[in-house]
């Protein structure tokens, strides 16, 4: 009997009953999902020759067809451990493991949308302010593309402010995480000197924002952190820095 | 003293990896000379999640040079200058984030920098995205006005990204944004007004409050195989809101000649063009509201010739030379000898050579 258990192991994409095994990385490279399905943020990218505590039961996918292994995975910071998921149809084969049984049930999820849209409030030197909505896009682990749009505002007057930003993104625990972005784009004022002495119509803006994401859920985080903001055109500019605060809901 | 044995134990085990280096320059143009030790300790701790380093450098300096002559009160000035700073780095699966502090302060001018920063590897670490930042505050004093003050804030922002191409070559696109804001002229220096009987007047540099800095760098590396020598090249662009631009383009070439001992050469080439309100000497026809003597607003070129060879021993022991010859042609810049007196006013041009040695160690 056991001979046949160790040759079930040893298939590819096989479902065994409730228990535990490792997953191994068969392909180049496999994403490993903080959710059942492609829609949750991508986590890391996991080698070929890696090898995951496995549960043998796989999830089926939410909102899509097919199904996810529930993996254990190492956030490598204080080797937290905690709950991932592959596709069920990349490359990995089921393994048996000769030590003790992992008790996937008894870690946390993470669970993270893969898109949100994100609300920002910037407080800054000078009296400045800055509020934009922006739309939030993980193209591949730990990687975030945005495009915001929004007002810069003065004691006097708004102004509108419109651009990208990239940023990376590294997982301190399933519900941490710090947050580096640095993005660019325009401001249109009504009139000239608006923004700052010498500013005009349309002005530039460079952007750095750093700072840590609380993720309460897959529908929702809170960020905040520091931001440096040049706000400049050919002739003059300024530099504020500042705080900002955050709130991310999930699509 | 069991408890100090233990003490001792556990540090070894908590400082798990780390290094140290120690380099001593030496610049001497022929009217400036700065001598410029350095020092810097590294130890990560953490199960090596957690990096910091410690370093301290000095530039003693001591100059006659024709700015000091021809506007100073005193034909030498000495200087030293003593930088301070500070690092820690977390690394994570497949990066990592950083945090800096660096205070340089000299008898009429004193810095404080923090910076922030942070790395990730993507597709089988072929991809690196960096980000970047940092602000900096600045007191520019008068060695002879105690009641000068000047204030300069700055900020640096930047993004790279690098991409390896194959087994043997990789590319990097950088992009820095800098901007400062404040007193951005020198208490010292002085703008050239011409006057009508043909004698020159130093009048105190007036600069705009603002620059914003842009450049973009793009690096290529290349390691050729059958002649095991490596190639490494950057070409940067960049321009700033006073209408300053340059190029620089910056070839490097190393050979290892045998396991201990490899020998590298390289060439910088530096041209630039002058900021819009730059003059070398202002009529008072155009006398506008913005004036600088200052020379690295102007028109020149230059170029560095260098070559290190490096020699490693005892495993992980690193030696290394290092000379530069260094030459720079203003084409607007004069060096004008004597104010009072134009016969002797030529173009001004700086030939300079730089010696340095350096020894680093890992643990």
């Amino acid at each position: 009997m056991k001979w046949l258990f160790a040759l079930l192991l040893l298939l590819p994409n096989i479902v065994l009953g409730a228990g535990s095994g490792e997953l191994s990385i068969e392909g180049d490279s496999v994403i490993v999902y903080s959710g059942p399905s492609h829609k949750f943020r991508p986590l890391f990218v996991a080698n070929k020759g890696e090898r995951f505590p496995v549960a043998f039961e796989k999830v089926g996918a939410i909102d899509e067809a097919g199904d996810f292994y529930k993996v254990l995975i190492n956030l490598k910071f204080g080797n937290k451990k905690r709950i991932g998921y592959i596709f069920g149809l990349d490359p990995v084969r089921m393994v048996a493991t000769s030590g003790a049984q992992e008790d996937l049930d008894a870690y946390e999820g993470i669970a993270l949308s893969r898109t949100s849209l994100v609300i920002n409030f910037h407080t800054l030197q000078n009296k400045t302010y800055q509020l934009t909505a922006g739309y939030l896009f993980y193209p591949t682990p730990n990687l975030f593309l945005k495009a915001f749009g929004g007002q810069v505002l003065t004691v006097t007057r708004g102004s509108l402010v419109a651009g990208a930003e990239v940023g990376v993104e590294h997982y301190l625990s399933s519900r941490l995480s710090a947050a580096m972005s640095l993005g660019g784009g325009a401001v249109f004022s009504p009139n000239s000197d608006v923004l700052f002495v010498g500013s005009s119509k349309v002005d530039n803006t460079i952007q750095v924002h750093g700072g840590l994401r609380y993720n309460t859920g897959p529908k929702a985080a809170l960020h905040f952190g520091v931001s440096e903001v040049s706000y400049f055109n050919r002739n003059s500019g300024v530099l504020v820095i500042g705080g900002y605060v955050g709130l991310e809901v999930g699509l | 003293m069991k408890s100090l044995l233990l003490i001792f134990f556990m540090s070894v085990q908590v400082f798990a990896k780390g290094g140290g280096e120690t380099t001593i320059r030496y610049y001497n143009d022929g009217e400036t000379q700065v001598l410029s030790p350095h020092l810097k300790a590294t130890t990560s701790v953490y199960s090596d999640s957690i990096e910091l380093g410690a370093g301290y450098s000095m530039d003693v300096l001591s100059s006659s040079s024709s700015d000091v002559k021809s506007w100073a009160s005193s034909s030498k000035i000495s200087d030293t200058r003593k930088e301070y700073d500070l690092t820690s780095t977390l690394e994570f699966r497949n990066g990592s984030v950083g945090a800096s502090y660096i205070q340089s302060d000299e008898t009429d001018y004193s810095s404080k920098t923090v910076g922030i920063g942070t790395s990730r590897d993507f597709f089988e670490k072929n991809t690196t995205v960096a980000i970047g930042a940092s602000f900096g505050s600045d007191v520019i004093l008068h060695a002879k006005d105690p009641k000068f003050e000047g204030l300069m804030k700055n900020a640096n922002l930047n993004i790279s990204l690098t991409q390896v191409l194959s087994r043997v070559s990789l590319m990097q696109f950088q992009f820095d944004h800098r901007v400062e804001t404040g007193f951005l002229s020198s208490p010292y220096r002085v703008a050239r007004l011409k006057q009508p009987d043909g004698s020159i007047l130093p009048m105190p540099e007036n600069s705009p409050n603002v620059r914003s800095r842009n450049a973009f760098t793009f690096r290529y590396n290349y390691f050729w195989n059958a002649l095991n020598v490596s190639l490494a090249n950057s070409v940067r662009l960049y321009y700033d809101n006073w209408g300053v631009r340059s190029y620089t383009v910056e070839p490097k070439v190393t050979r290892e000649l045998s396991k201990s001992l490899s020998l590298s050469a390289d060439l910088r080439w530096y041209q630039q063009y002058e900021a819009n309100f730059y003059k070398d000497t202002y009529d008072r026809a155009d006398f506008g509201v913005f004036t600088s003597g200052n020379k690295s607003l102007s028109t020149f070129r230059s170029m560095l010739i260098g070559a290190s060879p490096i020699f490693k021993f005892g495993g992980s022991w690193e030696l290394v030379g290092r000379y530069e010859y260094y030459k720079i042609n203003f084409a607007n810049y004069t060096n004008v000898g004597i104010p009072q007196d134009p016969t002797d006013d030529k173009m001004y041009e700086l030939t300079a050579q730089v010696f340095g040695v350096g020894l680093s160690k890992e643990f």
